[in-house]
């Protein structure tokens, strides 16, 4: 028992060393291990069949076929996806092949890469959702403490003006932007350039932003107040006490927004079309990428294979990131 | 007490050449009207955007829907008044009904969507083996079901209806299941059509809550995640059952996130691109003719929108119990 709390007092010291956002932020905590209790025949009978235990067996039971159900219906799509990408085009018309490709190619990636222009097409939507998404976590961030924390004049008429981006079909404001962004402050056009997005995203209108906006306020305002009220004492601004005190608290959502923001636009099509139909995007290059097969079975064949090349990136970076997002974060200074 | 105090305080004479401290309500004032000055300062980059951006794009909207020939190059913008909007409600009797029966159709998509997620959270909450590997799979559709990939879902689905009798694997629904062997399967065991038919579009359907749920679980997750353990701690050694645990504590903890993810799910299901009312509506802003009229649409569509969201606002927020 003591060694048990030797260890916990180290990783409390350990803890109070990273004073780095960033490194914390890249550490997982690691828990002092307990003894394992060995479990022998008789105490498992006796703890687990009586109707207590057996109620509890039958729902790990039930929640086991729930899990496994839903998993191989979200799984199966890219699973098919997948086989169809490196089918050769005979298999795709032979009947016989189901699942497992006979000759088995890589036609389709290689001709689906040449029609999007993949690797260009690739960084620049990078490029784009890296910027859009960091300006729209940190006008999320800081307009959702604005909400949630401060009173002043005009504070419901703007959030009601937040959520009404959100409800305003894009369509109905996509001619208007259009204009306004052909020429912008006198006649500059920034049509075709990352431009629009990113004024867009910087000033909380582009896609979703509402939302984000929305999700850091409701996160903000369920923070326990003593926190900042403790740092306002100790005689630290508004200013201050949000950028060290409330956002190593709200890391957890900010990483989900950031993820969400990111993720979605990359596939994003609302803005695209309008405000930059040239440049290479994958959202862009994806819908001309059948433009040039005429057999029908072919075209879903690439389409498949596209949709799984423009997916396959995030698929990464979800894997990477939902490390931070899902597990639980150490919520350092809430909890002793 | 502190009221006592200063009044205690202002009847002593105050000596002279020393100023008087202003008055304790006076300095607070000038600290609220300091926060609130700070309040701009966060909010400024909406500000911004809204005054600079949005309004004058919303009233240039507008404008279109107020006159003709919108849209079209070359021509100037003609005041018409309301009538884009009479055409809207009454020549153009398609859209009214496309309104109401998507909406009607949504209603109860709302909820199961968000009993769905609400559950699910609580479940991937749980402790259980392999519950990273199934958190990961569950939030692979908030990822990777959205924008191109739905047009390219909608593609494939297309396609399939002009190629009857296809095979599985060639792209054919690869995002929907096949239940008809399903449903022969049921219709031969159960030996009612009606009851065969109900469970399987329940199966197909379920599949369309569990994409479109995503976020909402993960907002319910990450909700539940922040409750700090002491809360549950000190319910354990009071000798609360797992059922008032839920009740007391997890409920109202998550409360304020219920009303996110409601008005995340309507706005969702009513903008996507696949909503029946958008849809019509996307139809007219494609013909350069109807311009206006589409314009005039998807205000009143807005509008509908609006009500919508404001009174599952107004019912829902007597639930919510904030850390205020």
């Amino acid at each position: 028992m003591s060694a048990t709390q030797a260890t916990a007092k180290k990783v409390v010291k350990k803890k109070k060393k990273q004073k780095n956002l960033l490194a914390r932020m890249f550490t997982v905590e690691k828990k002092p291990k307990m003894p394992k209790q060995k479990l022998d025949w008789p105490t498992w009978k006796r703890r687990n069949l009586n109707l207590n235990g057996l109620g509890r067996l039958t729902w790990i039971i039930l929640r086991f076929i729930l899990i496994l159900g839903i998993s191989y219906m979200i799984l199966y799509p890219f699973v098919v996806k997948g086989i169809v990408a490196f089918m050769s085009t005979n298999d795709i018309t032979d009947t016989t092949v189901m699942y497992i490709p006979r000759e088995g190619s890589t036609y389709f990636i290689e001709r689906a890469m040449l029609n999007m222009n993949y690797w260009t097409s690739l960084i620049n939507t990078a490029l784009l959702s890296l910027i859009v998404a960091v300006f729209q976590l940190v006008v999320a961030c800081v307009s959702g403490y604005g909400f949630a924390r401060f009173k002043f004049r005009g504070k419901n008429l703007l959030f009601f003006l937040v959520l009404m981006t959100l409800i305003i079909p894009a369509q109905t404001i996509q001619l208007p932007l259009f204009v306004r962004f052909s020429n912008f402050a006198g006649d500059v056009s920034l049509i075709n350039t990352f431009w629009p997005l990113a004024i867009l995203s910087a000033t909380g209108l582009g896609l979703k932003n509402g939302l984000y906006i929305y999700l850091m306020r409701q996160f903000f305002r369920g923070l326990p107040k003593e926190l900042e009220n403790s740092a306002y004492i100790d005689g630290a601004g508004p200013l201050r006490t949000f950028v060290s005190i409330v956002l190593p608290n709200a890391m957890n959502m900010m990483i989900t927004v950031f993820l969400f923001s990111f993720t979605w636009q990359w596939t994003d099509t609302t803005y695209n079309s309008m405000l930059m139909p040239k440049l290479e995007i994958l959202s862009n290059k994806a819908s001309m990428v059948a433009a040039s097969i005429e057999d029908i079975d072919q075209i879903s064949a690439i389409n498949d294979t596209a949709s799984l090349l423009i997916i396959f990136p995030l698929l990464i970076v979800f894997l990477f990131a939902q490390r931070y997002f899902i597990q639980s974060i150490e919520r350092s200074g809430l909890v002793e | 007490m502190a009221e006592n105090a200063v009044a205690v305080k202002k009847r002593k004479p105050v000596p002279k050449g020393k100023k008087r401290r202003p008055p304790l309500k006076k300095q607070l004032l000038s600290l609220e009207r300091k926060k609130s000055l700070y309040g701009y300062l966060f909010v400024s980059p909406l500000i911004i955007g809204f005054a600079f951006i949005y309004i004058p794009v919303l009233v240039q909207s507008m404008m279109y829907a107020f006159s003709a020939n919108a849209g079209q190059p070359g021509r100037a913008l003609e005041f018409v008044g309301w009538q884009n909007f009479y055409n809207a409600l009454f020549v153009e009797t398609g859209f009214l009904q496309t309104v109401f029966s998507s909406t009607v159709a949504l209603l109860p998509e709302i909820f199961i969507i968000i009993f769905f997620a609400f559950f699910m959270a609580n479940v991937l909450n749980q402790n259980f083996k392999g519950r990273t590997v199934a958190r990961v799979i569950f939030f692979i559709p908030v990822v990777l079901s959205t924008g191109i990939i739905t047009y390219f879902d909608n593609l494939t689905s297309l396609t399939d209806v002009y190629e009857s009798g296809s095979k599985l694997d060639v792209g054919v629904d690869t995002m929907m299941f096949d239940f008809t062997q399903l449903e022969q399967l049921m219709l031969s065991t159960l030996g009612s059509t009606q009851l065969a038919s109900v469970i399987s579009t329940a199966i197909n359907s379920l599949y369309s809550v569990i994409t479109s749920a995503g976020v909402q679980m993960l907002v319910f997750l990450s909700g539940l995640q922040s409750i700090s353990s002491n809360m549950y701690e000190a319910a354990k050694v009071e000798g609360a059952t797992g059922w008032e645990v839920f009740w007391k504590i997890s409920f109202p903890m998550i409360s304020p996130l219920i009303l996110v993810n409601l008005l995340y799910t309507v706005i969702d299901l009513f903008t996507r691109i696949d909503n029946q009312a958008v849809n019509f509506i996307n139809e007219y802003f494609t013909n350069v003719a109807t311009y206006s009229l589409a314009s005039a649409f998807s205000w009143i569509y807005t509008l509908v929108v609006i009500v919508f969201v404001a009174v599952i606002w107004l019912l829902v927020k007597k639930l919510i119990v904030y850390q205020d």
